[in-house]
């Protein structure tokens, strides 16, 4: 009697074992931080592309109801999937979107821009990638929904698609 | 062969057996089907996994009825034995074993579970195993010293011998030495470096004696001392330095220095190389040359890094170079692995003592 | 019996340290990054990872390093960025109870279930 309750709990233990492996192999291994509360924009100092002034982020983030950060590279494709995208959102004037250019090489990037359109209104540079860090990005692209008070409302990973759009269209009105 | 001698704990053996297969086909699950963050994942989807587990389990559940239906334990024979004897050694190196196998395991498997139950992901890393290891491998390798002399059902505490105790404070003499030459004297590392060179003193001592009797035993003991030992003193004594160099730099810290000396071309069948060539000197002006190569190859574009290692029987000389984007200068790793090569030579003499034991086992039938 | 139990005791007790002491910064960034996992690659740390995301976060270590923040504050700074998972070493807490706990149960367990089986015996 005692050995049939033994393996009772035994083929018990390993049916959950089962299910959860089943389970986990169908979860996907990309890591997204949550973002459990929002964060306020860490103080960066950074060099625009074209002039090359340094110029800091108390500078940047001031006199709009919103902004948008989004970080990019001449060398990422994606970043190129996207790109229509911001395209778009640039021609919303209530809010002002700020190019990161990442770990890329200044003629480059300045090719990029001349090829697909510039719709940033500013564009600073992350020459060893620091910053993105701070900001607490880990791959291109990335793009960070800011208020007035300079407080990060959302964080996109991966290039934008049309549903992040629509979203973030809903969150400027 | 072990369990020849004497008829006891036949189901845990049994077990132990079945255990063991079945653990290495849920290596294979794990490395392979996607589920865990892995180099050696080639996985796009699922499927391959899905069906892994489901062999993994139809066989668990297969051996889970042969156990439960055919197999009875012999309790015919129940033959005293007392707490000093080898059948108890054997049982604490199991039930030590055991431990170190669910500490891997479950370090393994946890973050999986946690994430199917709670959404939230964490990572088991070195610091995990080393913490729950490290305490428990010390009184295993003293009981490791003990357990192979005693006799099988019965021992008696004979006379401590004088041998045994100057090879334990000599023991303990160098892992002073070792502990105040690395800078870090505490309790942990003198005992730890004590107990590893204990162990290896006594198997070493039973290793080069005379006497024939149970020699792939001495061999394997001798081995697996050997193991730890080297283990233990590669990495103590192991430096690694990266740094970024330019052709024709050098670069100097404590005991070496690197001189960057120049590049070369060449071309392959469907790659092109650029093979660095260094200079490793130390401070007597010994010097040795290392050709790291970068390998370019077309379809599709990929980059590859070759090291190049000089072994000898008292250290590793490992060099690896790799391309920094848009830069003239290349990112240069340089690893000092000291008695790399004696880990891999007591690997072999564990294997060869078990060749030896078979064969031992043939010849005496 | 009761000068093992004696034994495993005293070595729970004591402060588990590396094996090696630190000695300036460089070694302190290999060590940081050696418990950081690099987000980006398969399974690798960042000590271990030539990947964009690796360098720059050496250099980020580095430099909170320079500003005089130790060896916890780091991880802490990480983890509040990045979540647990950055980290190859899972905090105490009620969701990592088990991992902790379990296998020294299991060494307990064992014990208890070899103790018995010799007391028959004898």
């Amino acid at each position: 009697m005692k050995n049939k309750i033994l393996l009772f709990t035994i083929v018990l233990f390993f049916i959950f074992c089962f299910v959860i492996l089943f389970k986990g192999l169908n979860n996907s291994n990309i890591y997204v931080p949550k973002t459990i509360s929002e964060k306020t924009l860490v103080n960066f100092n950074s060099k625009d592309l074209f002039s090359e002034i340094e110029i800091s982020s108390d500078q940047i983030f001031v006199g709009n109801e919103f902004y948008i950060l989004n970080i990019w590279s001449s060398w990422c494709s994606p970043c190129r999937d996207e790109h229509p995208q911001l395209m778009q959102l640039s021609k919303n004037s209530s809010v002002k979107l700020i190019g990161l250019n990442y770990k890329d090489n200044p003629k480059n990037a300045k090719k990029f821009i001349d090829i697909l359109g510039n719709p940033y209104s500013m564009i600073i540079i992350d020459e060893n990638g620091t910053i993105s860090i701070e900001l607490g990005a880990y791959g291109v692209p990335e793009t960070y929904i800011i208020n007035k008070d300079k407080k990060i409302i959302k964080k996109f990973i991966g290039p934008l698609s049309e549903e992040s759009i629509e979203e973030i269209n809903l969150i400027l009105k | 062969m072990v369990l020849e001698k004497r008829l006891f704990f036949t189901s845990w053996v049994v077990i132990l057996s079945i255990v063991t297969f079945i653990l290495s086909l849920s290596g294979t699950f794990l490395v392979r089907s996607g589920i865990l963050n892995s180099v050696h994942t080639f996985a796009n989807d699922p499927e391959r996994g899905i069906f892994i587990l489901i062999f993994l389990f139809v066989l668990i559940f297969l051996s889970l009825i042969i156990f439960f239906v055919f197999h009875k334990e012999n309790n015919k024979k129940i033959v005293k034995i007392y707490w000093l004897s080898k059948e108890t050694s054997i049982l604490v190196n199991n039930w030590f074993l055991m431990y170190f196998l669910s500490v891997v395991l479950i370090g393994t498997v946890y973050p999986i579970f946690l994430e199917v139950l709670s959404s939230e992901k964490i990572s088991v890393g070195p610091p995990f195993y080393h913490k729950l290891i490290i305490p428990f491998l010390i009184p295993f390798l003293l009981f490791m010293s003990i357990g192979p002399n005693l006799n099988w059902i019965k021992s008696k505490i004979k006379k401590v011998r004088i041998e045994i105790i100057i090879l334990f404070v000599i023991s303990l003499l160098v892992s002073l030495l070792i502990s105040r030459k690395i800078g870090s004297v505490n309790l942990i590392n003198i005992v730890l470096i004590s107990a590893a060179f204990y162990l290896f003193f006594i198997t070493a001592k039973d290793f080069f004696s005379k006497k024939f009797k149970n020699y792939p035993q001495k061999i394997s003991h001798f081995g697996f001392s050997l193991l730890i030992l080297s283990i233990l003193l590669n990495s103590i004594f192991s430096s690694e330095v990266i740094t970024n160099l330019k052709v024709g730099e050098k670069f100097s810290f404590k005991e070496e220095s690197i001189t960057f000396e120049s590049i070369e071309n060449t071309k392959s069948k469907n790659y092109r190389s650029i093979i660095g060539h260094f200079k490793i000197e130390d401070k007597q002006k010994n010097s040795i040359q290392l050709k790291p190569e970068l390998r370019i190859y077309d379809q599709p574009f990929t980059i590859t890094s070759e090291a190049d290692i000089k072994t000898t029987l008292y250290y590793d000389k490992f060099l690896v170079m790799n391309l920094v984007k848009g830069n003239e200068y290349f990112n240069v790793r340089y690893q000092f692995k000291p008695f790399m090569i004696w880990i891999w030579i007591s690997t072999l003499l564990l294997i060869i003592g078990g060749i030896f034991s078979l064969f031992k086992r043939i010849y005496e039938k | 019996m009761k000068l093992l139990k004696i034994f495993l005791i005293i070595f729970f007790i004591f402060n588990f340290t590396q094996l090696n002491s630190v000695e300036n910064n460089n070694e302190l960034i290999n060590k940081i990054s050696k418990n950081i996992r690099c987000l980006i690659c398969q399974g690798q740390s960042v000590y271990d990872s030539q990947s964009d995301f690796a360098l720059s976060m050496k250099l980020v270590i580095e430099k909170k390093l320079n500003e005089g923040l130790k060896e916890k504050e780091i991880y802490e700074y990480l983890i509040d960025q990045y979540g647990q998972w950055i980290t190859y070493d899972p905090e105490f807490n009620q969701k990592t109870l088990i991992l902790w706990t379990l296998p020294i149960l299991l060494f307990i367990i064992g014990g208890a279930i070899i103790f018995r089986k010799l007391i028959v015996l004898k």
